[in-house]
């Protein structure tokens, strides 16, 4: 019967060791898990961030152009109209100078 | 059956179920590390496309921001150059008038007007003792004013005394007269006369300037 016994204790004793290991083995899973896991959203979420940060380039350069366009169109239209006052003012300038003078000899 | 096989049966099965019962732990660490992974790859895409999309929104509000401020900053600027530039045309008109006047100076229009000047200054002074001062060259025209004073005197009814002051103005044209007796004093100049009347005719001469007609 002792033989028996031994027999059976050391087959549970094998047993333990076998379920010892395996929960070791998922220890080692779950910590691989954890270092994976990280790895991984760190690259998703860089690469995500350099697409964000590319796309609000993109957009910031763009309003940027709209904007330079925008007031190289006001400075040019500023020049056209001076162009045109200054234009005006030869043709009347005679006429201007006439009535002032005529004021200024008339106290 | 012998119990040595009963025995080997025994041992057999409660190393299956160990060996089971591992495989089982194992498969489940396994899949519980794939579901930890995906779940954390899902959770990281997901706060990182939340933080993409803020960082795009704030970029693109400041570079706004940005161009509106610009904008506004150029269009007061080119604002500012073409009130400048107009402002520049319509002070060429006063300019040009004052040169007009120096060419004027030595005529004998020029010579009748500031007669005329005068009388107007001693109007306005109601007569009595009066300086009149004029420039360099027109003292050097002699003017009577014994007999402008007499017409004058004629005219207001009472005593009416011109003296040339001793200093000559430095003006264009035109005179100062001041009542020796009021001590009050009429700025005829042509400068004078140009800086009041400017105030009245600034926008009337730019209506002209500026006219399309």
């Amino acid at each position: 019967m002792d033989e028996v016994l031994k027999r059976v204790l050391e087959a549970e004793e094998e047993a333990r060791r076998i379920i010892e290991g395996a929960r070791e083995k998922a220890r080692r899973v779950e910590a691989e898990a954890r270092r994976v896991a990280e790895e991984r959203a760190r690259v998703v979420y860089d690469e995500i961030m350099r697409g964000a940060e590319k796309e609000a380039e993109e957009e910031v350069k763009r309003i940027e152009e709209e904007m330079a366009q925008e007031i190289k169109r006001m400075e040019e239209d500023a020049l056209t109209e001076m162009r045109r006052l200054e234009s005006l003012a030869v043709k009347n300038r005679e006429k201007a100078v006439k009535l002032l003078l005529a004021e200024v000899l008339r106290p | 059956m012998s119990l040595a096989g009963d025995l080997d049966k025994l041992v057999n099965v409660v190393l299956s179920k160990a060996k089971e019962e591992a495989e089982s732990i194992i498969a489940k660490a396994k899949e519980e590390a794939e579901k930890f992974v995906r779940s954390a790859v899902e959770e990281s895409r997901r706060k990182a496309e939340e933080e993409a999309s803020e960082l795009i929104k704030r970029r693109r509000s400041e570079a706004l921001s940005k161009r509106r401020s610009e904008v506004a900053r150029a269009r007061t600027d080119t604002t500012r150059k073409l009130l400048n530039f107009k402002e520049k045309l319509i002070e060429g008109v006063v300019e040009e008038v004052k040169r007009e006047v120096q060419a004027i100076v030595g005529t004998k229009e020029y010579e009748e007007r500031l007669i005329d000047m005068i009388k107007g200054a001693v109007r306005v002074l109601g007569g009595g003792e009066i300086e009149v001062k004029l420039n360099e060259r027109d003292r050097s025209l002699k003017l009577d004013l014994t007999a402008i004073a007499n017409e004058l005197s004629r005219e207001l009814g009472k005593p009416v005394k011109l003296r040339l002051a001793s200093e000559a103005g430095n003006f264009i044209g035109g005179l100062i007269a001041k009542s020796l007796e009021a001590g009050i004093e009429v700025d005829y100049t042509i400068e004078g006369i140009l800086e009041r009347k400017w105030r009245r005719l600034r926008s009337e001469v730019a209506k002209i300037l500026f006219s399309e007609s």
